[in-house]
């Protein structure tokens, strides 16, 4: 009835350092074990595949699925996910390694003195139940979904890490408090202090030699929650690899999407996440590779656990410089990292793009990491302007007509909404007052030059019948010898709307 | 006093979510003092300068070519009063380049924001397909939310089922156990979104294997998905309630009041239900308030990934053009966790027998 304690076995361990230093050398060397470029001189960009539409044989666009060429497909673009993805391992896992390691070079000093001294623990247990009380998502999911618009990527991505930082900061300091507290109330502590040790020799020689152990474990623990945080972060569209917008066009409307330049796995998730109906593959590879990490630093955490658990097992490891099986792995390890440089091309981007500047003898472009969001507070153009636009571009319209054709000027006219059985048609010949107006051009020279003030015109009912609420535009017409004059056109108010001439001011 | 802590709690919480949500508000991407105006022809005709022009205009004054001081913060009112000014043809903000971030900036934007709050402006969303209308998210909110809660609250029910269920079987069955501690660390293992990613794989295929639709993955003309994010949001606290419960299981099998039990000759079966399950009430009362804010994630997750229009997922859905009710909607899901931490803490302090000493 009972279930069987965990016990601590000798192969699973050593299996669990394998696959560790198997993530590790990903991190370090995986863009050398890329089989493509992920560079525009490596897309794909037509393969020869079965067309699922028609059943038949013919070149296709990307992306391609998963085939001997390119084990995990390829992306819209036509690069080679696997390589992507090897190249994106250091930028996720070191981003996520380095948030953790800041958050405990911050929250562990804090957090043992507090526990050691009583100093500041309301504070921080305070900190700890008001950020660990609701998800961290609802925290840093509007900063950034609001802020990402106005900052440059690499601000973002300081930010991004800022907030992962900051809200993982008093968890851990509380967790070290109160371990550091339970050590400060023990007799050998209270023996040094009164032999006269300081707070901090206490803290740093008695406490934390004391909490190795339960600090790597912790630090693992929290290296994973990160990477947690870092994949849902990414589906809700923030995450470090942007780089690059593109297009895909795979029925109406096409979508731009904000794609990785750099494999980032956070961003590939995101983006695979989109298509699962259409591509499994653009999410399935991202997510296996997320899930293997994870799974891999759980595995390891794990029996990381079991191992300190066990004295039996501690007392029996030998030192290091006797310890023949280690050195062994440790050599062997150092040799596949060597081999790796020396004999696998290195594929990452960064580095062609270096060479290639070098050699062009110009710096090389900034990739730079950038989250993306498909909708945001960005900043949209104003009613005004985009007013203002649409009256210039059909000014410009209408005065180019004006003076060479009417029909073209003619086009610009605001015309009634489609009845099939009243057909409008446009007018031939010039109406009034613009007869007045081709004629004043001609005679004076005169040419459009742009749109002044705009205000509020008068409502001028059309030959339709309906009425049309105007704005009454300035345009400025040119003249030889600098000349100006002040023309009035009334054009519709209504946004978004085509063929905005409605009338003009006659001339005087 | 412990009212009063929790009052505190609360307060920081949403304090802390109104700060850093609007932060934003301090990027300024426009200047908050200046007017940029272009004057027309017939100023150049008249013989008029800027200076001349201004006067007209009480509170502005020149601040350089074509740019105009403006009292902080009023920038839009001066521009449509630069604007009625028959001189004046065009006046707009002046762009900061780059955008960036200023104390003075995040105050202001801030106390613009309590008074829109203050006036029932809990913010906006503009579809692309009618960009010039801006919904006010008041208006949408009782739909979103009962949409949300209609799979939060099953799904977390289900959830501390599952969990109880399946831990309480499998301390009666070892040999179930065992099965499903495998099951159960590989599948803490695997992230929220992707728990997601393989419902809607697993309803793909069976969708492809039965030529029609048997669970819906996309919210999609008037219909909302269901059995995904019920899943979603109640199988990642179910892993933790399940894992808790273990240890705490295992922890009270070894306690001296369990072989009492035993010798007396009471059964296995009932030392398991009257005796272990009682006491480890406290471990489950306290993981549930970390399990409730572990299916608010996984429901925001399945919104987004399900395209669901609720409290989590309705900002980035595709239709989508400008946000700006996202603190609101966020202040709501904390809202959510904060209501169920009260409520367990209130069944904490019923159902928990204080063991403290006696003097």
């Amino acid at each position: 009835m009972k279930p069987t304690p965990d016990t601590y076995s000798p192969w699973r361990y050593r299996l669990a350092w394998g696959l560790l230093l198997l993530l590790v050398f990903l991190v370090f060397f995986g863009h050398h074990l890329m089989p493509y470029g992920i560079d525009p001189a490596d897309r794909v960009n037509l393969m020869k595949g079965i067309d699922p539409a028609t059943g038949k044989v013919k070149m296709l666009a990307p992306p391609f699925g998963p085939s001997w060429q390119h084990w995990l497909g390829t992306d819209h673009r036509g690069y080679d996910l696997l390589s992507l993805l090897l190249n994106g391992a250091k930028y996720t896992l070191g981003f996520a390694f380095f948030a953790t390691a800041v958050r405990f070079l911050l929250a562990l000093p804090g957090g043992l003195f507090s526990g050691a001294t009583g100093r500041g623990r309301g504070v921080i247990s305070f900190l700890n139940v008001v950020l660990s009380a609701v998800p961290p998502l609802v925290f840093i999911f509007p900063t950034l979904f609001g802020s990402a618009a106005f900052l440059s990527p690499d601000q973002t991505v300081v930010l991004l890490f800022a907030m992962i930082v900051c809200i993982g900061v008093p968890q851990i300091a509380n967790q070290f408090a109160n371990r550091s507290q339970f050590y400060a109330e023990r007799l050998y502590i209270d023996a040094a202090r009164t032999m006269g040790a300081s707070t901090r020799g206490i803290v740093w020689r008695h406490i934390l030699p004391h909490m190795r152990p339960e600090l790597l474990f912790a630090f693992l623990s929290d290296f994973i929650g990160v990477l947690f945080l870092i994949g849902q972060l990414s589906i809700l569209s923030v995450f470090l690899g942007g780089g690059e917008t593109f297009m895909v066009d795979d029925g109406p409307p096409p979508v731009i999407l904000y794609l990785t330049k750099n494999g980032e796995w956070g961003s590939l998730v995101a983006y695979g996440a989109k298509y699962i109906r259409s591509y499994w593959w653009l999410v399935a590879g991202a997510g296996v590779f997320f899930a293997g990490a994870v799974l891999i630093l759980q595995f390891f955490s794990k029996e990381l656990q079991r191992y300190l658990s066990s004295p039996a097992a501690r007392h029996q490891a030998k030192p290091i410089l006797q310890n023949r099986p280690l050195q062994a792995a440790v050599g062997g390890f150092s040799a596949l990292c060597l081999a790796a440089v020396l004999l696998l091309p290195d594929h990452a981007p960064q580095q062609k793009n270096k060479d290639s500047a070098e050699a062009a003898g110009s710096p090389p472009p900034r990739t730079a990491a950038m989250p993306a969001f498909s909708s945001s507070a960005a900043a949209l153009p104003s009613e005004d302007e985009i007013m203002r636009s649409e009256f210039q571009a059909d000014a410009t319209n209408f005065f180019q007509g004006l003076k060479t054709d009417w029909t073209l000027a003619a086009m610009e006219l605001t015309s009634p909404p489609y009845n099939p059985s009243r057909k409008y048609e446009t007018p031939k010949q010039p109406i009034p007052p613009f007869d007045q107006w081709i004629a004043a051009m001609k005679e004076r020279n005169l040419s459009y030059s742009n749109i002044g003030k705009i205000s509020d015109g008068p409502v001028i009912k059309t030959d339709w019948g309906a009425p049309i609420e105007t704005k009454q535009v300035e345009v400025y017409m040119h003249g030889p010898d600098n000349r100006e004059e002040i023309w009035t056109l009334y054009m519709n108010g209504k946004p978004r709307e085509p063929n905005k001439i409605v009338s003009g001011k006659p001339l005087p | 006093m412990r009212f009063l802590k929790a009052l505190l709690i609360c307060l920081s919480i949403f304090a802390g979510i109104f700060l850093v949500a609007n932060v934003d508000k301090g990027i300024q991407r426009e200047a908050l003092d200046q007017v940029q105006v272009e004057l027309s022809h017939q100023a150049a005709l008249d013989g008029l300068k800027l200076d001349a022009v201004l006067q007209s205009v009480p509170g502005t004054s020149t601040a350089g070519p074509n740019l105009v001081n403006v009292p902080f913060g009023r920038v839009q009112d001066f521009i449509t009063l630069l604007k009625a000014n028959p001189y004046i043809v065009q006046a707009r903000p002046v762009l900061v380049s780059p955008p960036k971030f200023t104390f003075r900036a995040y105050v202001y934007g801030l106390n613009q924001q309590v008074s829109q709050y203050l006036g029932g402006d809990l913010g906006t969303l503009t579809y692309k397909s009618t960009p010039t209308r801006a919904y006010p998210i008041s208006e949408l909110l009782p739909d979103m939310i009962s949409r949300s809660l209609s799979y939060l609250i099953p799904g977390f029910l289900l959830s501390v089922v599952l969990g109880y269920g399946l831990a309480v079987l499998s301390a009666w069955k070892p040999r179930f156990g065992l099965v499903m501690d495998r099951g159960h660390a590989l599948l803490l293992a695997l992230p929220d979104f992707l728990v997601v990613v393989l419902f809607q794989f697993g309803a793909i295929l069976l969708a492809k294997l039965a030529g029609h639709n048997v669970v819906l993955i996309m919210q999609f003309a008037g219909k909302t998905p269901l059995l995904i994010p019920l899943l979603t949001v109640s199988i990642m606290p179910a892993l933790l309630l399940y894992g808790t419960l273990r240890i705490a299981v295992d922890r009270e099998w070894q306690a001296a009041y369990i072989k009492t039990a035993y010798s007396k000759g009471l059964t296995s079966t009932a030392t398991l239900l009257r005796h272990i399950l009682r006491n480890t009430t406290a471990d489950v009362l306290a993981v549930l308030p970390r399990a409730v804010t572990v299916c608010i994630t996984a429901l925001v997750m399945s919104e987004v990934m399900c395209g669901i229009f609720g409290l989590g997922g309705y900002a980035l859905t595709p239709k989508m053009l400008l946000v700006t009710s996202l603190p609101t909607t966020c202040g709501i899901l904390a809202a959510f966790a904060l209501l169920a931490h009260g409520i367990l803490h209130l069944l904490q302090r019923m159902l928990i027998v204080s063991t403290k000493e006696g003097a």
